[in-house]
């Protein structure tokens, strides 16, 4: 029994280390989301053109309208967009450690968001590939705070899976779609969903409904903002520690329909400027039926308006 | 829950540590987790029909000691009935009954009466084809006092819900798993070893080999209207090696898992693609099911001790209520039938019996009339298993109508080369292993040979297996 386990110990520890050691040579370390893995090779090649990058999720890619930016700030912020749908902090910030940042970028915005690691992802490629160690160490410590242990577990088996992941290792750079270099990396959600689904499969797909999008948000706003996750700060410390290093500028961003936070400990943190739009009594205007496009996202109305009022924001601080 | 999915890579081990090293004391606490170990393996799927599961253990658990109680043979005739009525009908209901009404609505259409039947919208139980035929088998050896009656409960319900058999067999025989379950297991290295190779064996074929025939199989049959000759050629190819490599997998899969915990199944495939005929072929493909059907249908039927008629007809018999088993679809039915009809000559001819050793036993190489025998026997089986893949006998006919078109001998375009290259390994891999019990029984390989072996199958496993799909076919049977 004894060397039946241990036999088999010894196999899975060897392809564990093969898997460890692949992994580490691989060029493309993005492999499973070809869309971000496009962005960064995209700005590989134009990026001394930019001077700003934006990272987070969908609600900095479909709202945060990067050629717009271009224009209302009087062509000081050229921006390409970074950011991809459907993701979280983890991967935003594994996006930003694998983009080779040109010294021409003076500002970063990046997304505060949370992390959810889901059940199904554990079935696909999404969200496999961010799962290397400082990763995972990241979220363990975020999770270890919320006494989530059940995403302790899926974040630790992501990794596992990751590692174990070897078709990870034929990947090759695919175009699946055009967007990447389209109004510098963004793309309006309405637009999308017209190429895929007719408007009105795409509207009733996602349920807009004003009442309820105001509803929602007089919901958020009610209970006291929470703090946080200390893990999420410390990392965004990080994050901060490593744009003074490059000398650039970071903004950190609650986009519209983001959760409202207490962000009093973020404020803390030096040489980085906050800039929320989260409110809807500050910013009712982005909860209304003609900008947004469904309960998470603005339209590409709703986008214009979004950029117009960071662009406000950038005039004021960067002048 | 999936033996091709995270869970069970989880379940496995743990039961595994448990069963040795905590319950190790005595069979029945061996026997006791197996049981929860099982029906948790179940209730992963849907824990409803775990419910249902249970009832038709205890039905057969106490109809078993009605009929060995039985003072008269009436008596024991009626416990007979009354549990093979159950488990057929519900049987019947939950896979049976639209295929049934539809059927009836259609056939009374065709008089010209318009008749609104009301069907079901249920799931079909996973596995309840097979746990259905575990009981069978268990009651009509009881009334036929092959065996005695079983009076320990868990021992019983481990025979019918053991997980690794549960959901797509092999369909077991009392007389050879219940004496198993009912001794003392010790650890056994060779044969844990030997069932670790059949597992690594089983998951090659199901995720190399049917999960990646399968999306270019979809491909084919959902466009058959429109695809070359040559690729509804190489579809119907593809889709034998697929359900091969799913069904064969499953069994390999469930047959190691068993050795781990001591427990031997009964062997299910014995590499029917190298068969000369289709009376070796089906003594190779599903073997408990053939010998089931043998064994409880054939032989009551009167087998073959009758005329050539009578042996005709059991045959005829046989095959369409074994189609019939697979699916309530006319497809499955015709493809019994189809079997059926490959089968005649030979029993006709008295040839079926012809072909009982393994090809080229004592050689390397088959002889060029062996290779013809197999061609010829793999071309029928795609053919018929064309019935089988089929979602209504109108796409059949028609796939096979344009498969016999001018472009039968070109070459498909694109040719699944990579797909071909994995066939290939996994063919010669069992063509070396042939006589063995599986296709990786390589305990007398060079350890070396033997190592570079696993290795190239494991980095094929994590390199190319196609991950992100995919239930056994033999579920929904």
């Amino acid at each position: 029994m004894k060397t039946f386990i241990i036999k088999i110990a010894c196999g899975l520890l060897f392809l564990f280390l093969a898997g460890y050691g692949l992994a580490s040579i691989k060029k493309y370390k993005l492999y499973g989301e070809y869309f971000i893995r496009q962005k960064v090779s995209y700005y590989d090649r134009h990026g001394e053109k930019y001077n700003a990058l934006v990272f987070g999720s969908s609600r900095m890619y479909r709202q945060v309208n990067t050629g717009l930016l271009d224009s209302a700030t009087s062509h000081k912020v050229k921006a390409y967009n970074m950011a991809s749908g459907g993701t979280f902090f983890s991967e935003s910030r594994y996006e930003y450690r694998h983009t080779g940042i040109h010294k021409s970028v003076k500002y970063i915005f990046f997304e505060i968001q949370d992390v959810q690691p889901f059940d199904i992802n554990a079935y696909t490629e999404k969200f496999l590939y961010c799962h290397d160690l400082p990763t995972v160490t990241f979220e363990l410590k975020y999770f270890a705070h919320n006494n989530d242990w059940n995403s302790s577990f899926l974040s630790v088996s992501h990794w596992f899976a990751n590692i174990f992941y070897f078709k990870k290792l034929g990947q090759r750079d695919k175009t699946v779609n055009e967007f990447t270099d389209y109004n510098n990396g963004y793309f309006p959600l309405e637009k999308d969903y017209k190429n895929m689904v007719s408007v009105r499969k795409a509207r009733s797909i996602y349920l807009k409904d004003t009442t309820l999008i105001y509803k929602n948000r007089i919901d958020a706003e009610k209970s006291p903002k929470n703090k946080l996750n200390p893990a999420l700060v410390s990392e965004l410390r990080l994050l901060a520690e490593d744009c003074r290093k490059k000398g650039i500028r970071l903004f950190l961003v609650l986009p519209p329909f983001s959760t409202p936070a207490d962000l009093s400990e973020v404020k803390a943190i030096p040489d980085t400027r906050i800039l929320d739009f989260s409110s809807r009594k500050t910013f009712p205007d982005f909860y209304t039926n003609r900008n947004a496009y469904d309960n998470g996202h603005l339209n590409r109305q709703g986008a214009t308006l979004f950029t117009h009022k960071l662009a406000d924001s950038l005039n004021y601080l960067i002048r | 829950m999936l033996f091709n999915s995270i869970s069970f890579l989880l379940f496995l081990p743990v039961i595994f540590i448990l069963y040795w090293f905590f319950f190790n004391k005595k069979y029945k606490y061996q026997n006791f987790l197996l049981l929860i170990a099982s029906f948790y393996f179940y209730a992963c799927w849907d824990w409803r029909f775990l419910l249902l599961l249970m009832f038709s253990i205890a039905l057969d658990f106490f109809s078993g000691i009605q009929i060995e109680k039985s003072r008269t043979g009436h008596a024991a005739k009626f416990w007979l009935t009354l549990s093979i009525g159950i488990n057929l009908g519900f049987l019947g209901f939950f896979k049976y009954y639209n295929f049934f009404a539809e059927s009836f609505s259609e056939l009374l259409q065709g008089f010209g009466f318009h008749v609104n039947v009301t069907l079901l919208h249920v799931v079909l139980p996973i596995g309840i084809s097979f746990y259905t035929f575990h009981g069978l088998s268990y009651i009509i050896d009881i009334y036929k006092k092959r065996i005695p009656a079983e009076r320990n409960p868990v021992d019983y319900a481990v025979f019918v819900s053991y997980f690794p058999l549960l959901v797509a067999g092999p369909i077991e025989r009392a007389t050879h798993l219940l004496p198993q379950i009912q001794k003392e297991r010790v650890f056994n290295y060779e044969q844990a070893v030997d069932g670790m190779r059949q597992i690594l064996w089983g998951f090659f074929k199901k995720i190399v080999i049917a999960d990646n025939c399968a999306p270019v199989v979809n491909e084919i049959f959902t466009h058959y209207q429109t695809e070359s000759s040559s690729n509804l050629a190489i579809g119907a190819v593809l889709f034998a090696f697929q359900i091969y490599g799913d069904f064969s997998g499953y069994s390999d899969i469930a047959l190691g898992v068993s050795r781990l915990f001591g427990i031997e199944l009964l062997k299910n495939f014995s590499f029917p693609y190298f068969s000369r005929d289709i009376a070796e072929f089906w003594r190779r493909w599903h073997i408990s099911l053939s010998t089931w059907f043998r064994d409880y249908l054939y032989i009551p039927l009167g087998g073959s001790k009758g005329g050539m008629l009578m042996k005709i007809r059991n045959t005829f018999i046989i095959f369409l209520v074994s189609g019939f088993w697979h699916g309530a679809n006319w497809t499955f039915v015709i493809w019994g039938g189809l079997n059926a009809v490959y089968f005649l000559p030979l029993l006709v001819f008295g040839k079926n019996r012809e072909n009982l050793e393994v090809v080229a036993m004592n050689r390397l190489v088959p002889s060029f009339r062996e290779i013809f025998q197999i061609l010829v026997t793999f071309s029928l089986v795609c053919l018929a298993w064309i019935f089988f893949r089929a979602e209504n006998v109108l796409q059949a006919v028609l796939y096979i109508k344009r498969l016999f078109g001018k472009s039968l001998f070109s070459l498909p375009d694109p040719v699944p080369y990579k797909i071909l290259a994995f066939v290939a390994v996994m063919m010669i891999i069992e063509w070396l292993n042939r006589r063995k019990f599986h296709g990786l029984e390589i305990r007398d390989y060079h350890p070396w040979l033997r190592k570079g072996l696993y290795l190239i199958i494991v980095f094929i496993i994590l390199r190319y297996a196609n991950f992100g799909s995919n239930e056994f076919i033999y579920f929904q049977f």
